[in-house]
């Protein structure tokens, strides 16, 4: 069965402290993982991870916010940081990043297809919102952010 | 400590996960028959290096004891 999925799932990346130069993102939400070379990598692979996820999850008829969420510390470092951190397009280049969050909006359309000949489309939509933690400025100097 | 993708592959086939096929330019998903699929992305297919963080939240995903689980790594 076919259901309609509209949220705003939060995520947080960190540098992986045991793979030297990885960055590691996390999706409160949904309890998925994924990893980059950068923060950038790490968001986008993560939506990607999302995707297969949820579509997976309602392809069997389950509902994907019934997985099983993140640790609790991957909660409070979100939460702290939203609350007190800086915009990552305020921070100096040569502050380093400890920590990074943000959401992730995830829309799926209840009726992907409704004929046919309706063009082969993602089921599931996905963009990442980067308006207040924007990392335009990550892409060519070292990591920044806050803790 | 990190593990190659490779053998959290075989650990996890020892609790019933079977690996999909590559979907999307890097990720891979684990799957077992009746449960959620758990995506791990991979740039470097089997020879990946996995994060902690990955294992554990496998581990958690499933409620798969973390050092038991370590073990057969």
């Amino acid at each position: 069965m076919r259901r309609m999925m509209r949220c705003n799932l939060r995520y947080v990346i960190t540098p992986a402290e045991d793979i030297p130069g990885e960055w590691v993102s996390v999706c409160l939400d949904l309890g998925i993982v994924s990893q980059g070379p950068n923060p950038e990598a790490a968001i986008e692979n993560l939506a990607e991870s999302i995707e297969m996820a949820v579509d997976d999850d309602f392809e069997n008829g389950w509902n994907p916010l019934d997985r099983n969420p993140a640790q609790a510390e991957y909660h409070e470092l979100f939460d702290r940081i939203w609350r007190s951190g800086t915009p990552v397009s305020h921070v100096a280049e040569n502050e380093k990043a400890c920590a990074i969050v943000g959401h992730i909006w995830v829309y799926r359309p209840e009726h992907p297809a409704m004929s046919v000949d309706a063009p082969v489309q993602p089921s599931v939509q996905i963009e990442t919102l980067s308006q207040m933690w924007d990392l335009e400025r990550l892409r060519n100097s070292d990591p920044v952010s806050h803790c | 400590m990190p593990a190659r993708f490779r053998k959290v592959v075989k650990a996890a086939k020892g609790y019933g996960f079977e690996l999909s096929e590559k979907k999307g330019r890097h990720v891979y998903k684990l799957k077992r028959e009746g449960d959620r699929a758990f995506p791990i992305t991979a740039h470097n297919g089997l020879k990946s290096e996995i994060s902690d963080v990955y294992i554990n939240a496998f581990c958690d995903q499933y409620g798969i004891d973390r050092e038991e689980f370590r073990k057969k790594l």
